[in-house]
């Protein structure tokens, strides 16, 4: 098992790097940006889904991308210091053949845990330097974590923030760029002097600030929640030549693929996102108990077959 | 002509606010007459919201401002004439975590003076049926972004049966995959996906159950 998945695997780190430099693949690059454990033990009838199990269920989906979540410790009302938080495996993860992308905090995540989230969301407008000052404390926390994982091999970076929901942003684009902007991007400057591409995870509906994603010097956007308004070929057409786009599947879309016509439709809509390069199919939500594997497993058979 | 303070709050000045509103006390007017021009702006905020001049934080930040109001009003408001509570559960169901929805709604209604009670995410359906029974309450707000966890909604109106307090309880489901013919499917009385039409659907369930 673990001899074919390294032959499968050897090809997808370079596949992956291929879509983030937006240049052709052999085939569409898939990942996903959570996999909760619980899937992984009903997908493969076990009790525990420790590193093996894990890397056997990518490999049985044919996945292309590992992401590994931070494990941080119990939270007491601050920000963790960097060398409480981890990865699990990473040094397994980084040897896989896997793209390996390791997920950080943003400052809106942090924040509201840390203060709350009408304290956090109203901080722009009753305490400017509060914000300043612990948007600058999440971006030392970031950078340093991100130092040690780009040190152990980490092949990506996501910064994963929700800026938005449905509706739009959450808080003002003035304030957005001020506070969250500003920070987000010496981030990613000290994160790509260290080598590695860097993706932005937000749910909702973020079109208002594309452009701010382009100028923070990210090289890919993950979510493009379609229930949002995130449109990915026109997101594409519009900013296809300066970021890679990963995601688009909602969970809607893996109950749907069970009706053929559905299925169809859907290849449609990713074979004509592939073949504009800087693309990478997943759901925009990961995998969580629950969820239509079936329907997923189809949809990753079939863009085999018919893309790019 | 809209007054200074609606129009402070409209364009969610804080200070400026409750500036105007120690003015106002002093002077002589009654709180039941300066919380109707709070309300006012509050719903001017609500209305820029719904145009989509306001993002979320500026909708929050009118709610601080009104709680301020409160803070400083509640001193002078006859203990007989206080509002009338009533109370919502609402939650996010089980299997599920998003809670901004549910949160923009509970936001919202508690600005305009209801009294809440946030269950939080993930809530099993047994949860909201055990805090109807202790509350008393006679709405619940059920929010579903995830379609998979649509079968645990159906469970609480079953239990809700079950324990006898259907004919007692409204529910309400929210969240973008709602449709007709899921609040259909769960046995739910109302669904709104849109939080601003949510509101007003609560308002007026809890009127008609008022008047009733």
């Amino acid at each position: 098992m673990l001899s074919n998945s390294k032959e499968t695997c050897s090809g997808s780190r370079s596949r992956v790097e291929a879509a983030i430099q937006r240049r052709e693949t052999d085939r569409v690059p898939k990942g996903e940006i959570c996999i909760d454990e619980a899937v992984v033990k009903t997908s493969l009838s076990v009790d525990k889904a420790g590193f093996d199990k894990k890397l056997e269920f990518i490999n049985k989906l044919g996945l292309d991308i590992v992401c590994l979540d931070p494990v941080y410790p119990e939270f007491i009302g601050r920000l963790p210091d960097p060398a409480e938080v981890c990865w699990a495996d990473l040094g397994d993860w980084v040897n896989t053949g896997l793209f390996s992308f390791a997920v950080l905090d943003g400052v809106l995540g942090w924040g509201i845990k840390c203060f709350g989230f009408n304290q956090f969301l109203t901080l722009p407008n009753k305490s400017p330097l509060s914000i300043h000052s612990f948007t600058e404390k999440v971006t030392s926390l970031n950078i340093e974590m991100a130092g040690r994982l780009i040190d152990a091999g980490i092949d990506g970076l996501i910064i994963a923030d929700d800026l938005a929901y449905r509706r739009g942003l959450l808080i003002k684009p003035r304030d957005m760029r001020r506070y969250v902007f500003s920070a987000l991007q010496s981030q990613v400057a000290e994160m790509r002097r260290g080598g590695v591409p860097v993706f932005i995870h937000s749910d909702g509906n973020i079109n208002e600030i594309i452009p701010d994603i382009i100028e923070a010097g990210f090289n890919g956007l993950h979510c493009i929640d379609r229930n949002s308004s995130m449109d990915i070929l026109e997101l594409q057409r519009n900013y296809g030549d300066r970021l890679c786009f990963w995601g688009s599947l909602s969970a809607e879309d893996l109950i749907k693929a069970h009706d053929p016509g559905c299925l169809q439709g859907l290849l449609d809509t990713i074979c004509a996102t592939a073949a504009k390069n800087g693309f990478i199919l997943g759901t925009d939500c990961g995998l969580f108990k629950g969820i239509d594997l079936d329907g997923l497993a189809l949809i990753y058979e079939r863009v085999n077959c018919v893309a790019p | 002509m809209i007054n200074g303070l609606i129009k402070a709050i409209a364009n969610l000045e804080e200070e400026t606010t409750l500036r105007l509103v120690r003015e106002k006390v002093e002077s002589g007017e009654t709180p039941l007459e300066i919380v109707e021009q709070c309300r006012k702006g509050v719903e001017i905020v609500g209305k820029r919201y719904s145009e989509e001049i306001y993002y979320l934080s500026d909708l929050i930040m009118s709610e601080e401002i009104f709680r301020g109001v409160m803070e400083i009003l509640e001193p002078y408001f006859p203990k007989n004439t206080a509002q009338k509570e009533f109370k919502l559960i609402m939650g996010t169901i089980e299997g599920d975590i998003h809670d901004l929805g549910k949160n923009i709604v509970i936001n919202l209604l508690r600005s305009v003076g209801f009294e809440v009670l946030d269950l939080g995410v993930d809530v099993q359906p047994g949860d909201f049926v055990e805090c109807v029974r202790e509350t008393g309450a006679s709405v619940i707000g059920i929010s579903v972004l995830l379609t998979f966890s649509i079968n645990s909604v159906k469970k609480v109106i079953k239990l809700l049966g079950e324990a006898g307090l259907r004919d007692k309880v409204t529910v309400v489901i929210g969240g973008y995959p709602i449709n007709e013919r899921i609040r259909e499917y769960t046995g739910a009385d109302y669904y709104e996906t849109d939080a601003v039409k949510a509101v007003e659907l609560f308002k007026r369930i809890i009127m008609e159950k008022e008047g009733s």
